[in-house]
């Protein structure tokens, strides 16, 4: 009987041994009372019989339904090779019946299961068809991925890769005009195509498919599965994306050794793939993952985070490989773009890595940016001993503009172009005077022209003709001075 | 963050010193006596690590067919060589490679790293790292240093895969835990064991030197053919899955060779050299270090990694790291035999359970005898408790092998900064 517990049960069994050993030893009965209890006791024992009876009808119906449902799932995995792949109504059945499966082991659960009892068998069955459709679903699942992956790689790489298509050349170490010339105005281009970009990883119309699939696996407690497989197929996607933007895996070391050119035009790639990967893969990714399984709490988050943790690492790992490098003074531009990047990413990287779970890959991405920044700087605040290191033992032919001029009036145009990011980087937490920082650029630029200066006084002195001297000191003041005045915004001004 | 900002004071100093002229004797005196609290430190913090080790080995071999492995008092009182047994409420030691114990031998390596440097610079005339020893030396130390970068993320790489693997021994967990348990959910339990098992087989064999596509491919079909997947499309990455290790460090990349070129021509100074000997204690560290982090976390191709690098056995500072070299090489060379996935003490053990379990799936018959169940029961607790380690100490284990790998690039950039004010106090000034 369900409502009593075993120890009931053995009151009731000592009692009825009790009773009926009485009831041996006498032959007549003859009080009333007697005769009343005993009334009531065949009354009790007809109420119990009936409650069984229920209870068995109530087990019997619960087969019969699980036959039935049972009988749907197996055939129609076995009518089908994809159940998604068919009609609707059939994918409907299928989740039905699954539906009922779960809500029939869990009516089960509440039932006492004594060891080798019907409803223990039947519970047991539920169990084994539940994994069965559970495992299926799996399938279903990496399936419907698989297939509905939208493959956009041509779209999406001509979309942003306008910046690309120029590979300059960097023939020497001091870079000529035309080259930062080149470097200036691709910034522009890049700037454009910063715009919020979702797009659908995967055809829209099978998301609620896939979040059909997950609301079943949920509700039978097959979480677990089912973040694993989704999971385990973005984990593969994201890998492909990064082939996509042609992302090659180097070990630091490998870095470290490149060759300038080539470093030069990873760099640049790295630039794009890093911004499209987190700005707009990932921004897709999370719209789609909220999308499946928004409803389930922080879940959406650590799948993201779980998925999509390896290749960010990866691009990570080449931005630190970069700025240990050697500090030279070509490299500053490559960290200036990197830092300018990355430091337009922390919003979405905020979104994305949240809270304790994401601590890990924000912490990466901060030490990155970090030391991308405290690399440019040193570079930047290096360039005047770059420069009044810059001696030469002959006098430059015929009194004209030295390279070096050429070199740091290049750079100082340049550096128009960087004017926030320098000045945010040289605002040092040590600086307590504000005043310094808001025009530290002008004030490095102003040493630097001076440090400049002094370089050409000391190589105007090599001349041994005191006109040449002249010419060739008037001959670079005056470049300095027309390109200076040819700029919009000089950062030399800057207040 | 990680707590290290502190190290800022050492650039300071250095700046301070090269303006003031310290004869050279009293230098020396200093130096000697710096020198000598390093290599004090060193062997007591290796040594900790060591005796960590010994006074557990007896209770963790009695016990680890038991599911109590954890009563630290106890095994510290049992063992004949814990003559130490007075502290009363020792901190439980950590077993030898087990997760706690690599959180400790990292917390060693950042305490003597920072000392090293102190060593390094402070009371030093910069002009010494011009000559020779150091103009020779600390570029072979930012050399070694770069390649133990690459093993950092390699490592950490390697924990993700095992915090995958956990997840999956998770799942078969949460069916075994059921009551009561039916076939269904013991049906469940043995496909995420075999998904665990196979991925520990493939990433730590097959991961030497195949790119990540074919890899993927190649793997989704032996799991097809070794699980039986139930008909499943090979197209369908029923082996989603599997993760890739290539995206840690490029594909011909090797941790054994890795290490190999580290510990190669790590030689220790001839005697009396004490501006060298700093140097070598550190190279020796590093090297130690993550020779021990790749032997225990699965990491890209490390065949070959038992033939360890050699310390001169008369360094009193080196005992305790020759102690544990030793004794993790053995552990090594029985990995070898049995093939296991990596010597992490918690991965050996899960292993070893998941194995038993899918045993035990595989000849799974209803009703279970008492002492079947018994001993199921046993297996599902042990499993509990190692997934609850891995739970709580992965990730901060990741988070210090990234807090490692920081402060290397943080050093070497610190070094590299003062033979940079080196070289431009030497260069003549043009104006």
């Amino acid at each position: 009987m369900a409502g009593i517990p075993d120890g009931g049960e053995h009151h009731v069994i000592a009692a009825v041994h009790h009773l009926v050993k009485a009831l041996e030893a006498t032959k007549i009965l003859s009080d009333d009372n007697v005769m009343r209890t005993l009334a009531d006791l065949d009354t009790h024992l007809s109420k119990m019989i009936r409650l069984n009876e229920a209870e068995a009808e109530n087990i019997r119906e619960i087969e019969t339904r699980l036959m039935s449902a049972q009988h749907t799932i197996m055939s129609l995995h076995s009518n089908h090779s994809r159940i998604w792949d068919s009609t609707c109504v059939i994918v409907l059945e299928y989740l039905q019946a699954v539906a009922e499966v779960q809500r029939l082991a869990e009516t089960l659960q509440n039932m006492p299961l004594q060891r080798s009892s019907r409803s223990k068998e039947l519970f047991d069955q539920a169990h084994s068809i539940l994994q069965m459709a559970m495992a299926r679903l799996q399938e279903e699942l990496i399936h419907i991925l698989v297939q509905n992956k939208q493959r956009f790689a041509h779209e999406c790489v001509s979309l942003l890769s306008c910046e690309q298509n120029p590979i300059y050349e960097e023939e020497s170490v001091v870079p000529n005009e035309d080259e930062l010339f080149e470097n200036a105005s691709q910034r522009e281009s890049s700037s454009i195509e910063t715009e919020e970009y979702v797009m659908d990883l995967i055809h829209p119309d099978v998301i609620p498919h896939i979040k059909s699939i997950a609301d079943v696996m949920f509700a039978s407690g097959y979480d677990q599965e089912f973040c694993q497989a989704f999971c385990g197929f973005w984990r593969g996607t994201f890998a492909e994306y990064l082939t996509i933007l042609d992302v090659k895996q180097f070990s630091i070391e490998d870095v470290l050794q490149m060759e300038w050119k080539y470093l030069n035009s990873r760099i640049r790639m790295w630039r794009h793939a890093i911004k499209s990967i987190i700005s707009i893969y990932l921004a897709s990714a999370k719209r789609l993952f909220n999308q499946v399984l928004g409803e389930h709490g922080h879940i959406s988050s650590a799948c993201l985070i779980e998925a999509s943790k390896a290749p960010i690492l990866c691009l990570l790992n080449f931005g630190q490989a970069v700025s240990i490098g050697p500090h030279k003074p070509e490299w500053l531009y490559c960290l200036l773009d990197m830092y300018e990047v990355l430091a337009a990413l922390v919003p979405d990287v905020d979104a994305l890595f949240p809270e304790e779970i994401g601590s890990l890959v924000r912490v990466e991405f901060y030490e990155l940016l970090r030391r991308l920044g405290d690399s440019a700087t040193v570079i930047f605040k290096e360039l005047g001993n770059h420069v009044a290191s810059c001696s030469s033992t002959t006098p430059f032919p015929n009194g004209g503009i030295h390279p070096l001029t050429k070199y740091v009036i290049n750079y100082i145009m340049c550096f128009a172009e960087y004017g926030d990011t320098l000045n945010l980087l040289l605002q040092a937490p040590d600086t307590v005077n504000s005043d310094v920082g808001q025009n530290a650029v002008a004030t490095h630029l102003q040493s630097l022209t001076l440090i400049l200066e002094a370089n050409l006084h000391e190589k105007s002195n090599l001349y041994k003709e005191s006109p040449l001297r002249h010419i060739f000191l008037m001959n670079n003041i005056h470049y300095m001075v027309q390109k200076i005045w040819g700029l919009k915004n000089c950062p030399l001004l800057w207040r | 963050m990680p707590a290290t900002d502190n190290q800022g004071s050492f650039l300071n100093r250095i700046s301070i010193r090269r303006n003031q002229f310290i004869p050279i004797e009293t230098c020396n005196d200093q130096e000697q006596e710096n020198l000598d609290l390093l290599q004090r430190h060193v062997a007591d913090r290796f040594a900790d690590l060591l005796y960590i080790h010994s006074s557990t080995t007896t209770a963790a071999v009695t016990n680890s067919n038991s599911n109590e492995h954890s009563s630290a008092t106890a095994a510290a009182t049992d063992s004949p060589s814990a003559t130490h047994d007075t502290h009363t409420h020792p901190p439980s030691p950590p077993q030898l490679l087990s997760i706690s114990w690599f959180r400790n031998l990292l917390d060693t390596y950042l305490c003597c790293e920072a000392e090293f440097k102190a060593v390094l610079v402070s009371g030093r005339d910069p002009s010494q790292f011009s000559r020779p020893p150091l103009d020779r030396l600390i570029p072979d130390f930012l050399e070694r240093s770069i390649k133990a970068l690459d093993i950092c993320n390699a490592v950490t790489h390697g924990i993700d895969l095992v915090q995958h693997w956990q997840k999956l021994a998770q799942i078969a967990l949460t069916a075994l835990n059921q009551t009561p348990l039916g076939e269904g959910q013991v049906r469940r339990a043995r496909k995420a064991l075999n998904t665990l098992l196979t991925s520990m087989v493939f990433d730590d064999k097959e991961n030497a030197n195949s790119n990540f596509h074919g890899r993927w491919t190649e793997r989704t079909r032996s799991f097809g053919r070794r699980v039986g997947g139930g008909g499943g499309n090979n197209k369908d990455r029923t082996g989603g899955n599997f993760r890739s290790l290539s995206w840690s460090v490029a594909k011909s990349w090797s941790a054994s060779k890795q290490i190999q070129t580290m510990s190669a021509n790590l030689a220790a100074p001839r005697g009396g050299e004490t501006t060298a000997l700093p140097v070598y204690i550190m190279n020796t560290i590093v090297v130690f270090v993550m020779w021990a982090l790749v032997a225990a976390i699965p990491c890209q191709e490390r065949n070959g990694l038992a033939t360890h690098f050699q310390v001169p056995r008369n360094l009193s500072w080196a005992q305790p790291i020759i102690g544990l070299q030793e004794k993790i090489g053995e552990e090594w060379k029985k990995k070898e035999k049995k093939g296991t996935v990596g010597l992490l003490d918690e991965l050996q053990r899960m292993e070893k359970v998941a194995h038993s379990l899918v045993e035990f799936a595989d000849t799974f018959v209803f009703p279970m005898e008492e002492e079947k169940e018994a001993e199921l029961a046993a297996q599902v607790a042990e499993l509990a408790e190692i997934c609850q380690k891995m739970e709580e100490g992965l990730g901060p284990l990741q988070q210090q092998v990234r807090e490692v790998f920081h402060r290397i690039v943080r050093s070497r950039a610190e070094v590299l900064d003062v033979l940079d004010q080196i070289t431009k106090m030497s260069a003549p000034v043009p104006y």
